[in-house]
């Protein structure tokens, strides 16, 4: 034995109980991850942490052009305010405005368009009509859209829940009006480089889902096709104007379906516009007490008194964030903008606050203001060149004038997946490297050092081939189990609404959303209860839950990852609601050391996890959204399904094939 | 000829439960699943322009109409595959399907045969521990069958299934000594794909017996395989008299021409450079592929069906238009050699790999083509991870072979080799 060797040996003797400490403290490391992502959340809306807007795309030139629309312009907005209110049906009042349109000297199409709702069964009906203004300068390749809905507010709500809440239903005459007259006011000016279509759509977000579809040449059943067409449609506003006599504030709703945002770009112009015109500007009303940009605080934190107005900004950012990243993880907002995203194209929602007592006189504006807003951001939008693109499209908003690019954002998430995988590589570990322990015993005997490790390394090739062997005595068993539960309980939780309004078009007719919902909401929870029972009892006893912790994290980090890229909003909620409980949990055990003695001290570690498994169960975050949104349950639960029916959002079959599933094998492992 | 009564009834009853159950879930799933099989069938992890059957219906459209199947830049696959589907095409649709699903039986029941040859002959030195874990030619032939991958490559009807066949039937009439039939089945892969040509070298040595390399083995061979070769392509050109005839099929897979992105390497690349050094970097590309099956075959003489796999393998990573159904070949033919599995150190980082390739690939797509907020940088991304994943799984099956003949060959040293991990 030549001494070189030895010493190789020894090199990586000591490399070997870096590694085994490392393995010891694999699950610490994993709490720490935990904690620093956490806390780096907390640094999110931070002024320090997030950049200044800037305009990407020099062609867009906000607040270049001389604006047009007067007071003259708005008193026709007025006119038609009026007119329209006086026509007290739909249908007429859909009359009148085809009528101004072609009066105007625009081209009109109407759209019908019928919709089955997938809880209830319900029918909605509805018409579309939009109006092409042909660009004077172009080549109708590309147009750009002006669309307002006929309700104001949340589209997609039940009309009866609206009734409800305002004594009637909240009418968006004023955007109709405001519509109207931009679009005689546009046909004045003659440098539009693009078409312009005004749209005024029925049902909210699905009138204007139906609309793009039918537009787009999508031969879908419920949408009649579009003839009267332009070009490619380059970005999007939607006008939510509530009756008022005044406005205090212009919030943007920008969120769209499945975690789409739209072109950074479009809310720059915007806030930029808003500021030159002295429009208070928000992002979904969220107001903010802070100067727009602290610049100066952002220089000198010494400043006394600036403590303050820096914690002033925190909790309006902080406010901001959530609002805005809670509305993108459900897709749940207000105005028509959301499928419009869908589509590849950006849109906003302009929504105006009625102004109240309390708002000074001097802040208040109404249509000449809002006019002016919508003049100048199509003279920019009409400006554009090429399609938005500059990847300005994963962004978190902390206020309209600061944002934190992908970047910066993404660290967190990507630090709760290692924690997981520390995690799972604990488990991994602890299940494949069974008699370790015997191994470190036998080093007393330091007489023969290298007899010594040869031995260990000879027992360590020997150990690996029994691991080996008893993976794959033990694996098959927890596939299966990961199987039924993902594969069986998820398609059974995935199918059950469908199967549920199926069932009760055939057996009944009157069938309502409330009966549908409770239905589906006990249905589920008493079928994943009884897998629940069946997969407990069923379990064999040898199935390793070690080996199942394992796989149950890492598949959870892959759901979490791969939803970030889509949906960091919605990675961010599953991560922050799945990691801590996951990562807490036992690392588990093999069914041959359970021993009674371990049990006391688990015993309250297993009640505590139980507990906060059924927290964040589905039906309690259902109960929880209900009581945070004030939408009733059935309303909710209704909105969900067409969410993913009609949207195509994950949120649906994510709660159906991964996170239910995923709490139905953490019970296991915990009481196993 | 047998009855076909009769030579199901000659077929092992492992191998018929285990491929009857296959048959069931494909013809399932092509019925209940139309949309999927449509979406499959656009795939670009799944289809590329060389395996595409939308693209073969094209060229079997333009063929039937007497024009010339090349023309039109749309149709890249061998010629002799339009009388074939053709003759396929004047029964109902399903029958078309059921054909490529005879087809993966075929190729589970070559594995069948290659796993009971090569377990059959297991050599006296190997260790007890070996024989612990059961695997049977059934459990391989269930491997390929019963592989998701498998089954979705199936639905998206890749002609690729075509290739995979020949490959798998030159490999057990190579093992079993069949020395012209694995020329003939090589010289068809070849014609298809050209790639198997890496093949050959350690086709000779498998079915001349592991004998050392002599003019006298090789030229038989090559005989044989050239024979095949010029056969069929002077029958392709027969049938179609089409001057592109080379240019369309081979043309494409040499200078990559067609630049529809896949999982592959060269697709960005060539997106992005600049056409004089074109010629280039093409040749540094393809050279770099082949160059492969030299040190290979060299290394493994002594194992020729392990060199065939880890060529298997290179042909999946450097190949100009890869797709999943190539990496599924290569994973059905592992199980064979389940002996080295233990001596695997990332198959934690593989399976992981993997599974984020395959997850990440759609994903980016969707961002890029679809939505529009991500580019194509986000899905050469994870074409990287995949090849990531490919060079990984060659890298760790190749030490596991030599750490377990060094072991064999020389017991004494076992120890000393596990220290230095």
């Amino acid at each position: 034995m030549d001494n070189k060797y030895l010493k190789r040996l020894r090199r990586t003797e000591k490399i070997q109980t870096v590694l085994a400490k490392v393995q010891q403290h694999i699950s610490l490391l994993s709490y720490i991850l935990l904690v620093v992502a956490f806390l780096w959340l907390l640094t999110f809306p931070s002024i320090y942490y997030s950049k200044k807007t800037y305009i990407s795309e020099n062609a867009l030139l906000p607040n270049q052009a001389i604006l047009q629309y007067e007071t003259h312009q708005a008193q026709s907005a007025y006119q038609h305010m009026h007119a329209l209110q006086a026509h007290q049906s739909s249908e007429q009042a859909l009359r009148y405005v085809q009528r101004v349109l072609e009066e105007t000297g625009l081209r009109t199409e109407t759209q019908s368009f019928n919709y089955t709702d997938p809880l209830s069964g319900r029918l909605r009906t509805g018409n579309n009509l939009h109006g092409i203004m042909y660009a004077p300068q172009g080549d109708t390749t590309e147009a750009l859209v002006l669309a307002a809905e006929w309700s104001s507010g949340d589209g997609l709500l039940d009309d009866i829940h609206q009734q409800h809440e305002e004594g009637g239903i909240r009418r968006n005459i004023n955007g109709v009006a405001q519509l109207l007259s931009l679009a005689q006011h546009f046909r004045t000016l003659n440098h539009w480089s693009k078409d312009l279509i005004f749209l005024v759509v029925e049902q909210g977000q699905i009138g204007a889902e139906m609309w793009l579809r039918g537009y787009h040449g999508n031969d879908y059943p419920y949408a009649a096709p579009i003839r009267l067409r332009s070009g490619a449609i380059q970005g999007a506003l939607a006008l939510d104007l509530p009756a008022g006599e005044s406005y205090s504030g212009l919030g943007a709703f920008f969120a769209g379906k499945n975690g789409q945002l739209p072109n950074l770009d479009l809310l720059n112009i915007l806030a930029r516009i808003t500021q030159k015109l002295d429009v208070p500007w928000t992002l979904q009303h969220i107001t903010r007490r802070t100067a727009p940009l602290l610049s100066a605080h952002r220089q000198d934190i010494s400043d006394t008194g600036n403590w303050g107005m820096l914690w002033q900004h925190y909790c309006d950012a902080t406010r901001t964030l959530v609002g805005t990243m809670s509305a993108q993880a459900s897709g749940i907002t207000v105005g028509i903008h959301g499928p419009f995203h869908r589509f590849r194209i950006d849109a906003v929602t302009l929504q105006a606050q009625v102004a109240t007592a309390e708002d000074p006189i001097s802040m208040r504006f109404h249509f000449a203001e809002v006019g002016k807003v919508v003049e100048s951001t199509f003279h920019s939008l009409s400006n554009l060149l090429e399609h938005f693109h500059q990847s300005f499209f994963f962004y978190l908003l902390p206020s309209p004038w600061q944002y934190i690019s992908i970047a910066d954002f993404s660290p967190p998430i990507l630090i709760m997946a290692a924690a997981l995988l520390c995690s799972a590589l604990a488990s991994w570990w602890a299940a494949t490297e069974e008699d370790s322990t015997d191994a470190s015993s036998s080093t007393e005997d330091s007489k023969h050092e290298d007899s010594v490790l040869f031995d260990r390394a000879e027992k360590q090739f020997t150990r690996r081939i029994t691991t080996y062997l008893a993976f794959w005595s033990k694996f098959p068993q927890v596939q299966r189990l990961l199987w039924t539960c993902y594969g069986g309980l998820g398609t059974v939780l995935y199918l059950l609404p469908w199967a549920l309004a199926n069932w009760c078009g055939t057996m009944t007719d009157s069938c309502t959303l409330q009966d549908n919902a409770s239905w589906w909401l006990w249905g589920s929870v008493s079928i994943v209860v009884g897998g629940l029972a069946v997969l407990g009892s069923q379990c064999p006893p040898q199935c390793d839950t070690r080996l199942l912790r394992t796989c149950v994290l890492l598949i959870v980090m892959l759901a979490t990852t791969a939803v970030s890229v889509m949906n960091f909003s919605l990675a961010l909620v599953l991560a922050l609601l799945l990691c801590p409980p996951m990562v807490f949990l036992p690392t588990g055990h093999s069914a041959s050391t359970i021993s009674s003695a371990t049990v006391g001290g688990c015993q309250l570690r297993r009640m505590v996890l139980t507990v906060w498994l059924m927290i964040i169960s589905p039906p309690m975050l259902v109960y929880f959204m209900h009581r945070f949104t004030a939408l009733p349950l059935p309303q909710l639960l209704g909105r969900i399904l067409v969410e993913y029916d009609l949207f195509g959002a994950w949120i649906y079959p994510l709660i159906g094939f991964v996170y239910w599933p995923t709490l139905v094998l953490a019970l296991i492992i915990l009481w196993r | 000829m047998a009855s076909p009564n009769k030579l199901v009834d000659h077929l092992p009853r492992d191998f018929r439960k285990v491929a009857l159950g296959a048959i069931l879930v494909r013809m399932a799933m092509y019925w209940c699943l139309p949309g999927l099989v449509e979406v499959l069938q656009q795939r670009i992890e799944w289809v590329t322009p060389l395996t595409s059957y939308k693209r073969l219906t094209e060229g079997l459209f333009l063929y039937r109409s007497g024009i010339d199947p090349y023309d039109g830049n749309q149709y890249f696959q061998p010629a002799l595959y339009l009388p074939l589907f053709q003759t396929l095409a004047w029964f109902p649709t399903v029958v078309t399907f059921a054909f490529f699903v005879l087809l993966d039986v075929l190729v589970a029941w070559q594995l069948y045969q290659l796993a009971l040859t090569k377990f059959g002959r297991r050599d006296s030195s190997s260790f007890a521990e070996d024989q612990n874990l059961k695997v049977t030619p059934a459990a391989v032939a269930a491997c390929y069958l019963w592989n998701p991958l498998t089954i979705l490559s199936t639905l998206s009807q890749a002609t690729s299934l075509v290739n995979t066949l020949a490959v798998v039937c030159a490999l057990r009439h190579g093992l079993q000594g069949q020395r012209s039939y694995a020329m003939v089945w090589l010289a068809v892969a070849t014609y298809i794909s050209f790639y198997p040509v890496m093949l050959l070298v350690p086709l000779v040595f498998m079915s001349s017996g592991n004998q050392p390399l002599q003019l006298g083995n090789l030229v038989p061979c090559l005989k044989v395989f050239a024979l095949t070769m010029v056969t069929l392509l002077s029958a392709s050109y027969l049938l179609t008299l089409s001057p592109q005839l080379l240019s369309s099929t081979y043309g494409v897979i040499f200078t990559v021409t067609d630049l529809t992105p896949n999982l592959g390497v060269f697709w960005y690349f060539f997106i992005e450079m600049f056409d004089h050094f074109r010629a280039f970097f093409l040749i540094a590309f393809q050279l770099h592929t082949f160059i492969f099956a030299v040190p290979i075959s060299i290394r493994f003489r002594h194992q020729p069906l392990f060199a065939s796999i880890l060529l298997l393998g290179i042909i999946t990573l450097f190949k100009s238009y890869p797709s999943v159904s190539d990496m599924v070949l290569y994973l059905a033919l592992l199980p064979l050699y389940h002996e080295i599995f233990k001596y695997m150190r990332y198959s934690f980082l593989l399976v992981n790999a993997m599974i984020y390739a395959l997850v990440l690939a759609p994903l980016f797509w969707h961002l890029w083509i679809y939505q529009g907020s991500g580019n194509a940088n986000f899905f050469y991304a994870a074409t990287l991870v995949y090849a990531a994943f490919q060079i990984f799984l060659i890298i760790d099956l190749t030490q596991s072979q030599l750490r377990r003949d060094l072991e064999r060959d020389c017991p004494a040293v076992r120890s000393k080799i596990l220290m230095q991990e």
